[in-house]
Order: C-alpha cells, then sequence, then structure tokens
C-alpha cells in the first residue's frame, strides 16, 4: 500500500477546529470519501468467498485476522455494475456500529482534511439513491467528492426470500 | 466493577456451586444415606453460604442460614433425630437458601417473613432438644449445653460506633461474669495474596456481638519501606457477647487459618494492650477508665499466661489488670463450661473441610474461550502446512514431513486438552431438577418420581448453560401434562408415584438427554383438534402419529385450556424447541398413549469445532456438518426421479429423498457436468433425508465456527462460516435449515 501521511500542521490544526478528515478513493471517473475515523484497515483485493442469497453487491466474506467480514462492491451498489476485481483493487475496512465492514473501490487516492461546514447536502435529483447512500458532497480541488452513508450503504443486503 | 462487586460475583459463584453439592446431599440422604460425612458436607456449605453472606451484609440470608445451621449442628450431633420430617425440612428449607442466594444477588426484596415458618420449626426443634438435654443434666454431666447458641441472633454492629459509648456500656456491664473473647489477629505481610481481606473478617466478627476493634498500627514500615500489597496491622478484637464460643471465632477464621497468628482467649477479666504510637486515642480513654476500675481491687495476681505470650508477641507493654476476688473465682468455672460446649464440635476435626477435595482453579470462561479460539487457528494453519506438501518436497525434506506430523499430533492432543477444560458434567443442570420437581408435585397434588443417570457425562459449557431452560420446561410439560392424579394412576393400574427419567448419555459426537415419563402420553385426538383449530395444521391435512407429536413444539401451540402457573403459556415447547437448534441440537418426541412420552435431546459435544466435510459448489468452499452426513454419491451412479415441478427425488436404496442442487439453490451456476457432480446424502432431526448436489468433494477436516452475524446477518441455508486452511472462508451449510425452507416453499404453494 502507497504510504498515507498527514502533514504534522494539519494534524494539530486537526485538533483545534470543526474539521473532519476523510479518506478519499476513487470508482472509475469519480471521488468518494469516508471518515477516516471509521477506516480500520486497507488491503489489497485478495478474493472474497461469494455469500448465497444475497444481493449483487455483497462481493463475499473475507477473513480478516480470524473473524468472517463482509465486502460489498460499491461500484454496483451505486448501480454501476459489478466491479472485475484485479490484485490492484482496493478494499478499505471500516467499522459501522459493531461491525465491521469491507468496501471494493478502484483505489484509494488522498487524505483530506476538511471543515464540517464545507459538506454540503446533496440536492435532490431524479434518483433517490444518490441521496440515501451519500450524507454530503464536498468540494476538493475544485473537484466533487461524495461523502458516503456507510450504514445506507449496508442496509438490505440479503435478498428478500 | 469494584472490587467488592468483583468479591460478590466470586461469591455467587461459590454459591451456586454449594448449592448443587447440597441438592446432591439431600438427594442422597433422602435416599437413606446418612453417614455423617454428608451431614458435615451440607453443614460446611451452608455454613460457607452464611459467612459469605455475613461479609457482604445480606441480613435476610444470614438469619436464616444461621437458624438453619444451627438446627444441621443439632442434627450432626445427634441431639435431633434426623428423621423424616426433619429431613423433609431440611430439604425445603435448602431450596429456600438458594430463593434468599437468588435474591440476594439480584437485590430484589423478598417478604419479609419468607421462610419464617421454616425458621419457626428450626428453633422450635432446637428448643425442644435443648430442653431435653437439661432435664438430663444433672445425671449426665457431660451433655454439653449449647444454649447458647440458641439465644444467638445475629447482630449487626456499625463498626464505626463510638467507643466511648461502649467504653460506658462496659462498666455496666463488667458485673456479668463472663465478657466475651479477646482475639489477637495477626495476619503475615501477604494475606492479601490469598485473596483475603481482614475488613471482611472483621465484619463477620462483628456479627457475633459488640466488638471492640483496635489496630495495633506499630509495625506499619515508613514510607519508602511500606510494600502497598503487604498487611502491616495487627487487629485486637474484644467480642463481647457471652453467648459466642471459641469455635464460632475460629469458624470465621477458618479461611484465613494458614495466612495468619491468631490467638484466643477469654475475656473474663479486663484486659487491654498498651498501644505505644498513641493512635487510637479513644482506646487509650477506655483504658484510662479501666485502670481506674482496676486500681479499686488492689490484689495484682499473676498474667494468665497465654495473654503473657500474645503480649510478649506483639511486643508492646502489657499492663493487665485485675479484677476483685469474686470474678477471679468464677471464672475458672466458666471456662470450663464454655470449654465443654465447644467440646463437641472441637471433636471432630471434619468442621474443616478436607484437603483431600480436587485441586482446582477459577478461571474466567473468557479466557478459556481465547485459548479455544487460538488452538482451532493453530489447527489450521497446521493442517495448512500439511495440503502443501508435496510427493517432491516429501521426498526432499523427510524431517520436516517427520516434524509436520509430530505437529499434527500436538495440535490435536492440544485441541482434545483445551476442549476438555470448557467440558462440564451435566450435573450442573441436573442438579436442578429435583427441586423443580419437588415443587412441581407440591403445586399439582401429584406424586412424582425423578430419576437421574449419566449426571457426570461431560458437555461443552455453552451448551449447559443454553440448557437449563429447555430442560426445565420439558420437565415442567411431563410434570404438568404427562404425569396423571393419583386418582387416575390408581384407576388405571400405575404405581401411585409418577417417574420422570432424566438420563445423559454420549453417543458418538453427540450427547443424548433423554426425559422419559410414565404418564398418560401425548393425547394425539386433542393435540390435532387444536393445531387444527389454531391454524398450525390445514384442515384436511392428515399427519402420522410421529408428526401429530412433534405438534407440541410448533409455535404458540398449548394444550392446557387454562394458562396454569406451571406450564401452559404456549411459549413453552417452542422456545425448547428453537433453543436446542441454537446450539445445533434436535429433539424428538416419542409417545405411547398410556403409557408415557420420551424426549430425546441430541446435542453437539461441542460447539468451538466441528468435524465437516469439504465440497465445493460453483466455485467457492463450502462445508458440511459431518455429523449430518449419511454417505457421499458419484451422480451418475445414483437414479433421480423428476416430479411434475421439476423438483428431483434421489432414489437411494427403494426410498425417494428429496434433493437440493445447492448451486441453484444458492442463486449461483455450476461448471461442472452434471454427471460429474456428487450426491451427499444428509440426515436433519427426525431422520429427515436430504440429498445435496455439490460439484466436487474436497475432503475431511476440523473446523472452528466463525459466525457470520458478528458482521453481517444470518442468511438462509448458511449455518456460519469457517476459516479454511489456505486462509478463504468456508460457509457451513445448515441442513436443518434447508430441510426447512423446502418444506415452507412446500407449504407456500399448498
Amino acid at each position: 500500500m502507497e504510504a498515507l501521511n498527514v502533514e504534522e500542521g494539519k494534524n494539530s490544526e486537526l485538533a483545534a477546529t470543526n474539521s473532519l478528515q476523510l479518506i478519499a478513493f476513487s470508482l472509475g471517473e469519480q471521488t468518494y470519501s469516508v471518515e477516516i475515523t471509521t477506516v480500520r484497515e486497507i488491503r489489497a483485493w485478495n478474493g472474497a468467498t461469494p455469500l448465497p442469497n444475497t444481493k449483487e453487491y455483497v462481493r463475499g466474506v473475507i477473513n480478516l485476522r480470524g473473524t468472517i467480514v463482509p465486502i460489498f462492491d460499491l461500484r454496483a451498489r451505486f448501480g454501476g455494475g459489478k466491479t472485475s476485481p484485479t490484485k490492484t483493487h482496493v478494499v478499505i475496512v471500516m467499522s459501522v456500529g459493531e461491525k465491521w465492514v469491507g468496501i471494493l473501490v478502484d483505489a484509494v487516492s488522498d487524505i483530506l482534511t476538511i471543515k464540517k461546514d464545507d459538506i454540503h447536502p446533496v440536492p435532490e435529483s431524479n434518483s433517490s439513491s444518490d441521496v440515501e447512500l451519500l450524507r454530503g458532497i464536498i468540494t476538493h480541488n475544485e473537484k466533487m467528492v461524495g461523502l458516503i452513508d456507510l450504514q445506507a450503504v449496508i442496509e438490505g443486503a440479503k435478498l428478500d426470500s | 466493577m469494584s472490587d467488592l462487586d468483583e468479591f460478590k460475583a466470586t461469591y455467587f459463584d461459590e454459591c451456586s456451586e454449594l448449592l448443587i453439592d447440597l441438592e446432591e446431599q439431600f438427594t442422597a440422604i433422602e435416599e437413606g444415606d446418612k453417614s455423617p460425612e454428608r451431614m458435615n458436607a451440607i453443614f460446611r456449605a451452608i455454613h460457607s453460604i452464611k459467612g459469605g453472606a455475613g461479609a457482604f451484609g445480606f441480613e435476610a440470608l444470614v438469619d436464616f442460614t444461621h437458624e438453619f445451621e444451627t438446627l444441621l449442628d443439632y442434627v450432626r450431633n445427634g441431639q435431633i433425630e434426623f428423621s423424616d420430617d426433619v429431613i423433609k425440612l431440611c430439604i425445603r428449607s435448602n431450596d429456600l437458601v438458594a430463593d434468599f442466594v437468588e435474591a440476594a444477588r439480584t437485590g430484589e426484596e423478598l417478604d419479609a417473613d419468607y421462610g419464617a415458618e421454616e425458621k419457626a420449626q428450626f428453633v422450635a426443634l432446637c428448643k425442644a432438644s435443648s430442653a431435653n438435654v437439661n432435664n438430663n443434666k444433672g445425671e449426665e454431666d457431660e451433655e454439653p449445653i449449647d444454649e447458647f447458641d440458641i439465644d444467638f441472633t445475629p447482630v449487626s454492629v456499625d463498626l464505626d460506633k463510638n467507643e466511648e459509648e461502649e467504653a460506658g456500656k462496659e462498666n455496666n456491664d463488667s458485673e456479668e461474669e463472663i465478657e466475651g473473647w479477646l482475639v489477637i489477629f495477626k495476619p503475615f505481610r501477604d494475606l492479601y495474596v490469598s485473596a483475603n481481606d481482614p475488613l471482611l473478617l472483621l465484619r463477620e466478627l462483628s456479627q457475633l456481638g459488640k466488638v471492640e476493634i483496635r489496630a495495633i498500627l506499630g509495625e506499619i514500615p515508613t514510607l519508602r519501606d511500606f510494600e502497598p500489597f503487604s498487611v502491616y496491622c495487627t487487629w485486637e478484637i474484644k467480642i463481647k457477647n457471652n453467648s459466642v464460643t471459641k469455635e464460632d471465632i475460629l469458624e470465621i477464621f477458618e479461611f484465613v487459618d494458614n495466612d495468619c497468628e491468631l490467638k484466643i482467649s477469654p475475656l473474663q477479666q479486663e484486659e487491654t494492650l498498651a498501644n505505644k504510637d498513641n493512635s487510637d486515642v479513644n482506646a487509650q480513654k477506655e483504658a484510662a477508665n479501666k485502670s481506674e476500675e482496676s486500681e479499686e481491687s488492689e490484689e495484682s495476681e499473676e498474667n494468665i499466661p497465654s495473654l503473657a505470650e500474645l503480649a510478649a508477641e506483639i511486643k508492646p507493654k502489657p499492663k493487665v489488670k485485675e479484677k476483685g476476688e469474686e470474678d477471679k473465682n468464677k471464672a475458672p468455672s466458666i471456662n470450663k463450661e464454655s470449654s465443654t460446649a465447644a467440646n463437641p464440635t472441637a471433636k471432630k476435626p471434619s468442621t474443616k473441610p478436607p484437603a483431600t477435595s480436587m485441586q482446582s482453579i477459577r478461571v474466567d470462561l473468557e479466557k478459556v474461550d481465547r485459548v479455544v479460539n487460538m488452538v482451532g487457528e493453530l489447527v489450521i494453519t497446521q493442517s495448512m502446512l500439511t495440503q502443501q506438501m508435496d510427493d517432491y518436497l516429501r521426498h526432499q525434506y523427510q524431517e520436516l514431513v517427520r516434524g509436520l506430523e509430530v505437529l499434527a499430533t500436538t495440535t490435536r492432543g492440544l485441541q482434545d486438552s483445551v476442549m476438555a477444560i470448557r467440558a462440564q458434567p451435566v450435573k450442573s443442570v441436573f442438579s436442578r431438577m429435583p427441586r423443580l420437581v419437588r415443587e412441581l408435585a407440591a403445586k399439582t397434588g401429584k406424586k412424582i418420581k425423578l430419576d437421574m443417570s449419566g449426571e457426570n457425562t461431560e458437555i461443552d459449557k455453552t451448551v449447559i448453560e443454553q440448557l437449563s431452560d429447555p430442560l426445565t420446561h420439558m420437565i415442567r410439560n411431563s410434570a404438568d401434562h404427562g404425569i396423571e392424579p393419583v386418582e387416575v394412576r390408581i384407576k388405571n393400574g400405575k404405581p401411585e408415584t409418577g417417574t420422570i427419567k432424566l438420563s445423559a448419555e454420549q453417543a458418538g459426537g453427540s450427547i443424548l438427554i433423554i426425559i422419559e415419563d410414565d404418564g398418560a402420553g401425548i393425547n394425539r385426538e386433542k393435540v390435532l383438534k387444536l393445531a387444527r383449530e389454531k391454524g398450525i395444521v390445514g384442515e384436511d391435512q392428515q399427519l402420522s402419529d410421529d408428526q401429530i407429536d412433534n405438534l407440541i413444539f410448533a409455535p404458540g401451540f398449548s394444550t392446557v385450556e387454562e394458562v396454569s402457573d406451571l406450564s401452559g403459556r404456549g411459549v413453552g415447547m417452542d422456545v425448547v424447541l428453537s433453543n436446542i437448534n441454537k446450539i445445533g441440537g434436535s429433539v424428538i418426541v416419542k409417545s405411547s398413549p398410556g403409557k408415557g412420552t420420551r424426549m430425546t435431546l441430541r446435542l453437539p459435544l461441542t460447539l468451538a469445532v466441528l468435524d465437516v466435510m469439504l465440497v465445493r459448489v460453483a466455485g467457492s468452499p463450502y462445508v458440511i456438518p459431518l455429523s449430518s452426513i449419511v454417505e457421499t454419491m458419484q451422480c451418475e451412479r445414483v437414479d433421480f426421479g423428476q416430479l411434475p415441478t421439476g423438483a428431483k427425488l434421489l432414489q437411494v436404496r427403494g426410498e425417494y429423498v428429496q434433493s437440493i442442487d445447492l448451486a441453484s439453490y444458492f442463486g449461483m451456476e455450476s461448471d461442472v457436468k452434471e454427471s460429474e457432480r456428487f450426491v451427499v446424502l444428509c440426515e436433519a432431526e427426525g431422520s429427515n433425508k436430504l440429498a445435496l448436489i455439490v460439484d466436487a468433494i474436497i475432503g475431511q477436516q476440523q473446523v472452528v465456527i466463525k459466525s457470520l452475524e458478528e458482521n453481517f446477518e444470518r442468511i438462509d441455508g448458511i449455518a456460519g462460516g469457517t476459516i479454511l486452511g489456505d486462509g478463504s472462508v468456508g460457509l457451513i451449510v445448515d441442513i436443518q435449515g434447508l430441510k426447512n425452507s423446502m418444506s415452507n416453499q412446500r407449504n407456500a404453494a399448498a
């Protein structure tokens, strides 16, 4: 994994102000992010055991040092079709409440430090899933970065029987 | 958790063990074994419960156990005949003790007069007995006079009580013949190491009567040399209660016997040890009072030897004062009396727990589980290493091969040993049942006997914990619905007393627990009618006898029209089934009308490791529990029949078995030709067979069960996950779940 260093100055600034640190990652052309405090581990894609009777975006489960962790294909979750993962694809393992889950993304790109006020609400769009799956939008380097709502992403993964 | 809470938790752990032991002893006594060892064991157990309760201030429990203990002591000494009535009283009281302990644990308030009736009976019995003794006193001088014990009521004493006030009282009391006891308690430095706390001991002492406690602080070193985990204090405790015997005091210190120097001497004269360190002003004042008093009687006498000894022990210069002649003359006779009173117990060294009992340590279950888990991982790593060995390596590195073989044996041995740690005899659950049956018999007015066997069969602790509720429900059910009332039994030519048999045995990789009664059996007509009324069974659905019997496990089913206190809330048996299923077990009911019902629980030996067959379905690894596999076959060698709906039936030795193509059931596609696939014939509960079609059979291995729900959610048809030799995740096929979902589908279609 590439080293993800954070400048010292930013760190101290973080403590003082009302700011947030995010891990940004790419999914095709688009950049998304999650809060850094929820991230537990970043690892290369190394296959997963498919879970039956689950929705398409549940890629399966992996063994993370003895515990079984489900992996969600974020592209598929956003309706962009299943990812065909290679060794360069990345799984970000995060904790959501009590649970640990992984999301499959193309690559991790950056660490962003933003102010909480910089998070804009998601405008009402024609697709309700945009609003449901994102907590907000941030502008970084004049590009739009979506902040993922993890709880929403992992909900309802089971197929209705 | 504070220290005290921790102690409390330990105490309650101990209590539940003691209660189990008590139950066992009483059962043996009920069966006619009235040997002194049993009595002593009971006495010790009750005493330990009382002791701890005193330390934590559970007044009601102390009160009750104290009276109970007194009675037991009389019985033990042969002053009260251990008649059937007394045995019954004792057994009932034992149940009450359990209630008191439970109330203390949960902090619930019991009625103030709870157990009062029994307590009154104790006192009455003891009174009668001692009256008896007193009548004989003239003739038999050697008869011990234990009267003091009866008057004893535990007094809770505030340890911080103003000592001056007490000093005042003492002066008034000084007319008394005997004041009590002087205890010098000098713990060794490492008292805390053996988890003893002087405070608890002192608190318990204070239960004996008025106490005056003084700490002698002379040995406390300077801060530099002070070790926080050492005890530097010596305590001088005066117990001002003339009915306390030396044994009472010794019993309190029983557990610190080897960790302290203890001197107990009668306090018939005013004794005080001067303390050099001036630590206790009050005590000094008091001493001054007393020396004034003693000056009145000028006569100076020799020190009592034991006191001189102890005074030398403690260094400060003794200042012994004597009271008037009169007192002195009286003292010896009192001394004699109290020592004779103490004798009967003193003669029995068995009051001390025998050192022969099995040595054990108390370990947090979580710690054991951690070891179990790690051993599980070790087994996996070992099997992974073994899998990596190919023929080339085998030839090239024979030492390595040998090493791996040893590793395999050792890890297997390690695993077995760790599992043995978790294993516990089912006794801990079984022992609660006699009480239950007694209560049930009392409530229903039926006569019921409980026969237990195989209590020493060992099962994994987790299974045992989950077993208590189902077992309780099933026994209730047997007593409530199974066993008939006495009149009915007599009419039907059965013995008056109904029998419930509870047994446990190991059968291969499972444990069988069988609950059998000789009652009326299941009323199939009524059950079916009710099931139809409640819509559990369709109007024209025909069921076999076995199927009807098993309806009692259907959710929301209860055959008793009136909801009774015992069973019949309609949540009983289906809860049993779901609880048992949860721990990977199954229940089968067999009933013969008029003769009785037999329920068989089949439980896994352990929950932690599973012997499985590793198979491949659509490129993914799945594991099937070996315990449910009957046989495996190649697809091309078996015959399939097809139903109109397209469902396949496997024909095996003239039997048609429902088959499931796992790949398509799991919504995946198989990449293996039909003829090259395999059939795994499995057996779900109640001998229901199910044929699974898989792509390949890879092998057999032991796996550690991991939860899917921990980070995800339950998936139908999957019982959990496991880590395979190559580090990937394998999914455990839930045979019963598959079977259920198949019949659900069928029901939904119909």
